[in-house]
């Protein structure tokens, strides 16, 4: 059984977020499949109620004041040396899998997180996992960070390795692991039992935006709104064939679609999916000039052709359009 | 000492894929000497076959080249070849389709043909003087015996520079290191191995950090990382992340200069 707990709302904190904009978050984190969502202190307070159909962790700064939080029944902590509250989990950090010898401060807990060791895939990581797991009778999380920008390989390889529980983040904020990254490497793997689509995504991308004020890239991993622009020639011909070809997954499992942009790059294949995608046709023949219409405008303007561009130059070829 | 690493910056090639991104001749140029002040050592330059603005522009590149190795790609196709040679490249890197979605579906053809027509394109190149580089697309879902039977008839022709391309960006880094290890065996203690990673489910840098580790001496990379989709390893990422376990020939302060001087160019600049 893997366990996704996603750390979204507790890495929220120097933003300007309402306790609103906080639970509607919540509550599509609760149907994209994670398993545990982690609140701060501070987005409890300002979430007032936890949405229903989520299972959620607090994170306490201070491990003794578990108590006070009658609504959760798990807790994770960085400084947690000094409780033995069963229900609070001891967040280790560690640089470095040298670090390891700290681990005896915590032999006492039911459940630890280790947090870090971002250059973990340049060592040994095989062996390195075991000597995580050897010293702990209970469950450990792994929670590794992107400062080599190797966190969502880093949790594969854990959960390849026999780990059960990783800590993740929507678009990866706070630099950790992405939780759609690893959603989706456990559907295409077929590792874990998950959903068959997940089209809140996009909407899940301009919350997060909106809360932070920072735009993801065009072309971050399963949330980017270019990733299924398709300009080459050889790739729009291999996609009308099978999409398989160059889409690992299809554009609709994460609430997107497939474009084209036509370019000094593009083939007939890309003029026929155009001209389908606008309802326009042409004579067949008329196919390979309009191509090489298409590829000397867009060699002229140093960019992608537009549709309005495009429906212009098709005009020239076929007046009736 | 740390093993020595080779950079093969595909920005100009693969990096205008991405759908926002076309360069002019100029700008390509003033990427080029910008990959060539920082080290870089080869520079796939474009797809001859293209269009002839793109092939007037290979050549230009290579006229400009100084001491960088210049390759260019093609398709498995004795016409897209010739394109290559008469451009006079350094390296002529022809990309084979190996798994069966590409092979059955894309092509529309069978293995047989794929091993023929690969024996077509490198005759063809054999009279040129251009080294011959090899690319397996999409590996990471191809068939591992089909692979073997591709990079034993490689090996047979003297071929020794293959590169692995995970084209949908499905690969895992200890799937990476496996193949790396079973196919670098295949081709010999001389084998030029190369990876070609994408960030579908951003594992770009991870999965080639995990090629180097096995045998892999050439890493694919595009200034900030762009490309078709997500986009192709980072070159800056990847010195960035590896740096303390491998020479590249090339400072992490050059790799960063480079991808300030690309920002600027992308600008107009």
């Amino acid at each position: 059984m893997i366990r996704i707990t996603d750390r979204t709302l507790s890495c929220l904190d120097k933003f300007d977020v309402s306790g609103g904009e906080l639970r509607d978050f919540a509550r599509l984190l609760a149907t994209i499949g994670v398993d545990w969502i982690e609140v701060s202190e501070k987005a409890y307070r300002l979430m007032g109620e936890l949405p229903e159909g989520g299972k959620y962790v607090l994170r306490l700064k201070n491990a003794n004041r578990a108590a006070d939080y009658r609504d959760f029944n798990r807790f994770v902590c960085r400084n947690a040396q000094e409780t033995a509250d069963d229900n609070v989990c001891a967040e280790i950090v560690l640089n470095d899998i040298h670090e390891r010898y700290t681990f005896a401060r915590y032999s006492g807990y039911k459940s630890v997180r280790i947090r870090g060791l971002d250059n973990l895939l340049l060592q040994n990581y095989t062996s390195a996992f075991q000597q995580i797991r050897d010293p702990f009778s209970g469950f450990v999380e792994m929670c590794p960070s992107n400062g080599a920008y190797c966190a969502t390989a880093i949790t594969a390889e854990w959960i390849l390795s026999g780990g059960s529980d990783v800590v993740t983040s929507f678009g990866g904020i706070g630099g950790f692991a992405s939780t759609e990254e690893v959603i989706l490497y456990l559907k295409l793997q077929r590792v874990r039992k998950v959903g068959k689509s997940y089209p809140e995504f996009p909407r899940m991308r301009r919350a997060l935006e909106s809360i932070t004020g920072l735009p993801f890239p065009h072309s971050k991993p399963i949330l980017g709104d270019h990733i299924f622009v398709v300009e080459s020639g050889v790739h729009v011909d291999g996609i009308m064939k099978q999409p398989k070809c160059y889409e690992p997954f299809p554009p609709e499992t994460v609430g997107q679609r497939r474009r084209v942009t036509l370019s000094k790059q593009s083939g007939t294949e890309s003029i026929r999916m155009k001209l389908d995608e606008l309802g326009l046709s042409i004579e067949p023949k008329q196919i390979q000039k309009l191509l090489s219409a298409v590829k000397k405008k867009s060699i002229e303007a140093n960019r992608a052709i537009c549709d309005e561009e495009f429906i212009s130059l098709t005009r020239e070829f076929d007046a009736s359009v | 000492m740390k093993p020595r690493k080779h950079i093969v910056d595909t920005t100009l090639r693969d990096g205008e894929q991405s759908p926002d991104i076309s360069f002019s001749r100029a700008q390509k140029l003033k990427i080029l000497d910008a990959l060539i002040n920082a080290g870089v050592e080869q520079i796939e330059a474009g797809v001859p076959s293209s269009n002839s603005y793109e092939k007037e522009t290979v050549r230009c590149i290579i006229e400009r080249k100084g001491t960088a190795k210049i390759s260019v790609w093609s398709r498995l196709n004795v016409d897209d070849v010739r394109h290559c040679i008469d451009c006079k490249p350094d390296i002529v890197h022809i990309s084979v389709p190996v798994s069966y979605v590409h092979i059955y579906s894309k092509l529309r053809k069978n293995k047989t043909w794929v091993v023929k027509q690969l024996y077509s394109c490198i005759g063809l190149l054999e009279a040129s003087e251009a080294e011959i580089s090899i690319g397996f697309e999409d590996a990471f879902r191809a068939d591992i015996t089909f692979m073997f039977t591709l990079t034993q008839a490689l090996s047979d022709l003297g071929i020794t520079r293959l590169r692995l391309a995970d084209t949908v960006g499905v690969a895992t880094p200890t799937v990476c290191g496996e193949t790396f290890l079973q196919l670098g065996a295949n081709l010999g203690a001389n084998a030029g191995l190369g990876i070609h990673a994408h960030n579908d489910l951003g594992m770009a840098v991870a999965n080639t950090l995990s090629a180097l580790k096995n045998g892999c001496d050439y890493a694919d990379t595009t200034l900030l990382g762009i490309g078709e989709r997500t986009g192709n390893c980072d070159f800056v990422k990847l010195i960035r992340a590896t740096g303390s376990l491998f020479d590249w020939g090339i400072t992490t302060a050059d790799a960063e200069y480079a991808q300030k001087e690309f920002i600027t160019i992308l600008r107009g600049g």
